[in-house]
Order: C-alpha cells, then structure tokens, then sequence
C-alpha cells in the first residue's frame, strides 16, 4: 500500500453534474450526472488507466483533474494543495498537472509555428526559464520528444498526427509537470504510429519520472502500458485494482463483459476465453437506473441490486470491486 | 445439399489501379495493382492503415468513387460479369447484388426520416410494395439485425437512437434486398467494443447464411475476429495475403510482421516493437518497395526495384524482394 506521502494526486467524493432542462418553457431541471462520487488517488511514479465505454464519465474526469471545469461537488488535491482554492495555488497545481487530448489536430493553433507553441507556456509561467533561455528550452523539448531542432519554425499543418501528438506532449512537458493526463491520446493516429507514441509515454516515464493518469477505450493498449487500472460505468468507478490482477482476474460483471468483448488476435486465445455478449444498452446518465447503475445489463442481477448501491469493497490486495454479488460468482 | 465449389468467385478484383487526378500535380495512385478474391459464405478482409487505399478500392467496387478519381487499369467481376467495363451492369448490381456499410451511420442515414421509413424505402423503391407491406418487412429486417422492440425504434429518428442501433439500421438497409455481396467500410471503428462484438457477431451470422463479405479496417484484433481470408495492404499496394489464421500466425512480408509485432495485444501483455518512421507521402512515394524506408531487412535492391506479390504456398503470397531470407528467418 502507498503511503500518504507517496499519493500525487487524490479526489474524493468527486462530482460533476451538467444541468439539463426538458423541452418547453417550464420543462423540469434535471442533470447529466457525468461524475458521480468517484474517489481515486495516484501514486508517484505510477500510471494509472481509467477504462470504460464512451458515456461513462472518463473524460470529464480527466477535465476535473486538470482544473478545466470545476466538480459539482468533491475536492481534487495535487501534491497536497487543493485545486480552486485560490488563484495562486492553481497556478503553482498547473504547473504540475498537464494534459494530452486525443485529437492533435484540434489541439494546436494552425496559426502558430512549433517554436510559439512551445514558448507560449513559458512566457505564462514566466518565472519558471528566464526569457534569454526560452529557445534552448524549445530544443531541449522538441529532442525529449524525438523531434528535429530543425522543426521549430515549422506550422502543425506540416507534420503528421503522430508528429503533431509529439508536439502536443511536448508543450504539456515545457512547465515541468509531475503528472501528464492524457485523454485518448492514441485514437487519432495511424496503428503503426500508436507504438511509436505508446513508447515515448514509457521512455518519458523513465527519464522524467512522470506519473500518468491515462484514460483510453483499447484495452490492449491499457494492459500494456498501466500500473492500475479502474474500470467505470456510468459516473462511478465498479472495479479498480492493479492491472495484471484486473485482467487476470476480474471480478465486476461490467469488467468481464467489457474483457471479453476486446477483439483478440490469437485464435487459440479467443476459443478458449469467457464470451459474455452484453444486452441492452448503457443507461442515460440523466436518469440513471436505481441501485447497481449496471444491473439493467447484468445477467447475475437479483432483486437487491435494483434497491442496494454497491460501493467498492477489497476483494485481493489493493482489488475493489462494487458489486452485491462478489460473494457468489 | 452443398454446391461444388463455384468456378467463377463472387467478387474477383484483377490488377485494379485507381487515381485521384490532382490540380497542378502529378495524379497520386491511391490503389495500385489490387487482385482480391471474395467467395459466397466468406469474408475477406482489407487490413490497412490510413492511406493505404483500401476504403478507395470499397468504393471502386461499388462504383462510387468520387469525380476526382478514375481506374485506370484492372477489372472488378461479380458473378463474372464487369462492373467496370459495363456503366448498366454496375448500376443494376449496387443495392440489389451488392451492398454497403459505411463507418460513420450518422451521415450515411436520412436525418429527417424516421429511420424505418428509411428502410422500407428499400422495398418500396425497388420491389414496388405497398406501405404497409413494405413497413412489415422493414420491421422484420429491424428484428433480424437484433433491433430491440422493432416497432418502436422504426418511429425514432437517426439522432434519437444510439451509434451501435444505427449502424444496425445501416446494416439491415445493406442486407434489405439480401444482396450477395456486402462491403462493409470500417464498420465498427466509432463504436464501442462491447456494441462492436455485437455488430462483429451480426456480421458473422450473414456470412453464414452464405453472404460474401469484403470488410475494411485498421484493427487487427477486429480483422482476427472476422476474417477468412487476409489482404494487407501498405501506401495502396498488396503486401501480403493469404488464410486468416495463417497471415496472423505465420506473417510472411515485413510490414505484417513488424504490425503485429508493434500493436499491443490484449493476450499478450508487455513491451511491443514499435515500427520507425511514417507511411510515405502518397504524392511522392518511393520507387521501390513501398516499405523499404521502415524496413529493417531493406538493401539497395529494395529501395530501386518495387516487388511484385508472388505466390509462396498454396492460398498465399506476398510483395518482398528478400522473402527466401525472410521465410529462412523464420524457419530457424
């Protein structure tokens, strides 16, 4: 187990809930409860995969986590200080806490070349490089990402997706952050560029010591690069624990489904393994279902998970699962 | 009663070459020299990366290219007879014989009708049914493709059901006037997996039920569910094909091999080999093998002579000019 001290990054009692109004002029208030009570920290060092199924709330906790939208409700601290307490803090959290997202054509000003688009966070964060050193900072970066020097006066419409993914990790790096969350960051590139990716995310690990909060729906990808893996249906996490031991032995109904619904390339894998086909679909998180969130598709559902709300409990070292049932299957 | 296996192939693709004219510029060739074969009861898969012109040779086959792009060599057979030499035969075919989904079901369907409306349309247009008739049908084919309560999802509107439920709908569209031959564009790239087993199995069942199948898509976890047969594709030409299992178990080309090598795999967990380098400029490709400049075996010979696909063994073949050192490789 990590000590207190060795905890980068913890939520608690995290949520986040979009308002939402039914047609018409008196239509009833509502909510799209996107996030809605998950509790997570993240060990230094350690890379952390949130997995689920487009809906589930993955993304608006990467934003929650970088400070890009506030949480309804449940407080994030990074490093011991306390996301929106007040400016200066942020700022000093920023600092520590970087985001990648996934499509890295949208996510660089087509107006700026290589060389602006790295600087313009140091000229934010003034006081981190003195301005004379801005454009060694700007090799320094390019090369961490295996990019050419040569590049810096180049516009992001002259690069590849994986090139520009490149850039985009690397003005995530330029204020020496702790942590990168990075959203899908590999869904947008060609599959012989995903490895290319996938290892400069383990080679920066190494040289930096960063920790990762990396959310993506390839579980391949997850098994190969994560440390722990929590797995999230509907606002909440179901199942977390680390990776080998989720993938191995998964004991949430969601995880076994969502495990053997991932295609497998080896034929004497695939014969052998666990089908379970999921029926129905996944719940509008406005109104979700009562109890267990997952029992409208959950073959093992009894009349309890309609009125109990599991919560996480341990079931092997560091393993949490939230289901009525774990004692049975 | 099994039938003697059919001289003539469903679908038979010979030497297809297809070119987008650009404005002051040399044309680029999207598709260069594409054979394939597509069997009743079978699928054959088109595994490549973008740019690797396997959604233009989708559209080729349908003849739906757009205006910018023309074939310039080769032959597209169904059932023997030339799509392309043959404007009327091609026509007649789409839609009746052969039929195809596209990856994105939002834009491929009506916005504003509602989406059993859209299917009957099929029956009503080509087979002259009367509404009532032609709404029976469609619900039918909305129960077959696993359409939860049929008769109310046919009043919803595109926007108002979910990705995976519209990309049914796109499919029971496809399979309405039970072509032979269904081409399916990268189908279940936007969806999530537990919806894509669904969608995969979906597919599965038509083939069974003795549908040829051309599925196109970059994931060679999906292609390993799904295939029969095996057509990798690089920068618009054939590297490798052969026995689904067989591609994937024993590559034989260097692209299929470093692919499978670099694509984390969920049964095998751990470190990959990722391939160096980009898929080249399709405006200025190289005079050799199209994967000689990320390729760890290439010599001089590779990067002057572009390979032909020659025939290994029964059933397989691959474009590698170092393909005896390669299998020699292998062997040991």
């Amino acid at each position: 187990m990590s000590s207190p001290s060795d905890v980068l990054v913890r939520g608690s009692g995290l949520v986040k809930h979009y308002p939402t109004r039914e047609p018409g002029l008196r239509g009833a208030k509502g909510a799209i409860k996107a996030v809605d009570g998950v509790d997570l920290h993240l060990a230094r060092g350690e890379c952390l995969a949130l997995v689920g199924e487009s809906g589930c709330g993955k993304s608006t906790l990467a934003s929650l986590l970088t400070h890009l939208e506030p949480p309804t409700g449940g407080s994030i601290e990074v490093n011991g200080s306390r996301w929106g307490k007040d400016r200066r803090t942020d700022r000093q959290i920023r600092r520590q806490i970087q985001i990648v997202l996934q499509d890295p054509y949208s996510a660089l000003n087509p107006r700026m070349t290589i060389e602006q688009i790295l600087t313009e966070p140091l000229r934010i964060h003034s006081d981190l490089v003195p301005a004379r050193d801005h454009s060694r900072r700007v090799t320094e970066l390019l090369e961490m990402v295996g990019l050419n020097d040569s590049h810096r006066h180049r516009y992001p419409h002259e690069f590849s997706g994986g090139q520009r993914q490149r850039i985009c990790i690397a003005r995530a790096l330029a204020v020496t952050p702790r942590i990168l969350v990075c959203d899908e960051p590999l869904s947008a590139l060609d599959v012989s560029v995903q490895g290319q990716i996938l290892e400069l995310f383990r080679d920066l690990r190494e040289r930096l010591g960063l920790s990762y909060v990396f959310i993506s729906h390839d579980l391949a990808v997850v098994r190969s690069i994560a440390d722990r893996v929590a797995v999230m249906y509907l606002g909440r996490i179901v199942e977390q624990g680390p990776t080998e031991e989720i993938y191995e032995r998964p004991r949430h109904p969601y995880t076994r489904a969502l495990l053997s619904s991932a295609p497998v390339t080896d034929p004497a894998v695939r014969e052998t393994r666990e089908r379970i086909v999921l029926t129905g679909e996944v719940p509008s998180p406005a109104n979700p279902p009562s109890g267990c969130a997952f029992r409208t598709r959950c073959w093992l559902a009894t009349d309890e998970c309609a009125t109990t709300v599991p919560v996480l409990e341990p079931v092997f070292q560091g393993h949490e699962a939230a289901c009525l049932l774990l004692g049975d299957h | 009663m099994t039938m003697p296996a059919s001289e003539t192939p469903l679908l038979e693709i010979q030497g297809l070459s297809v070119e987008f004219r650009a404005r002051r510029a040399a044309p680029v060739q999207a598709v260069q020299d594409l054979s394939l074969t597509a069997r009743a009861g079978e699928c054959v898969v088109v595994l490549g990366e973008s740019g690797s012109g396997k959604s233009v040779t989708a559209k080729a086959v349908m003849g739906l290219l757009e205006g910018n792009a023309r074939t310039t060599a080769g032959s597209i057979r169904l059932d023997g007879a030339d799509l392309l030499a043959d404007p009327a035969a091609m026509r007649a075919a789409r839609g009746r014989d052969m039929a195809m989904v596209f990856q994105d079901s939002l834009s491929a369907l009506n916005p504003v009708q509602r989406v059993g409306d859209q299917i009957a349309e099929m029956f009503r247009v080509h087979q002259g049914l009367s509404k009532a008739e032609a709404r029976t049908r469609a619900i039918e084919l909305m129960r077959q493709v696993a359409i939860p309560d049929p008769e109310r999802r046919a009043r919803s509107y595109p926007h108002q059901i979910s990705g995976g439920m519209r990309q049914r709908i796109v499919i029971a569209m496809a399979i309405a006037l039970k072509p032979r031959l269904l081409i399916a564009d990268e189908p279940t790239t936007a969806l999530d997996v537990t919806v894509q087993k669904g969608i995969l199995d979906l597919f599965r069942v038509l083939t069974e039920a003795g549908a040829g199948l051309v599925f196109i898509t970059h994931d060679i976890g999906v292609a390993a569910e799904i295939a029969d047969h095996i057509v990798v594709m690089y920068a618009g030409s054939v590297m490798e094909t052969g026995p689904a299992r067989e591609v994937l178990a024993r590559p034989h080309h260097p692209y299929t091999r470093a692919l499978l090598a670099s694509v984390p795999r969920i049964e095998r967990p751990g470190a990959r080999t990722p391939i160096p380098g980009g898929l080249p400029d399709p405006a200025d490709r190289p005079a050799g093998c199209l994967f000689a400049p990320r390729c760890p075996l290439a010599t001089a010979d590779c990067t002057a002579t572009r390979p032909e696909l020659e025939s290994l063994e029964p059933g397989r073949a691959a474009a590698c000019l170092r393909i005896t050192e390669v299998q020699h490789v292998l062997a040991q």
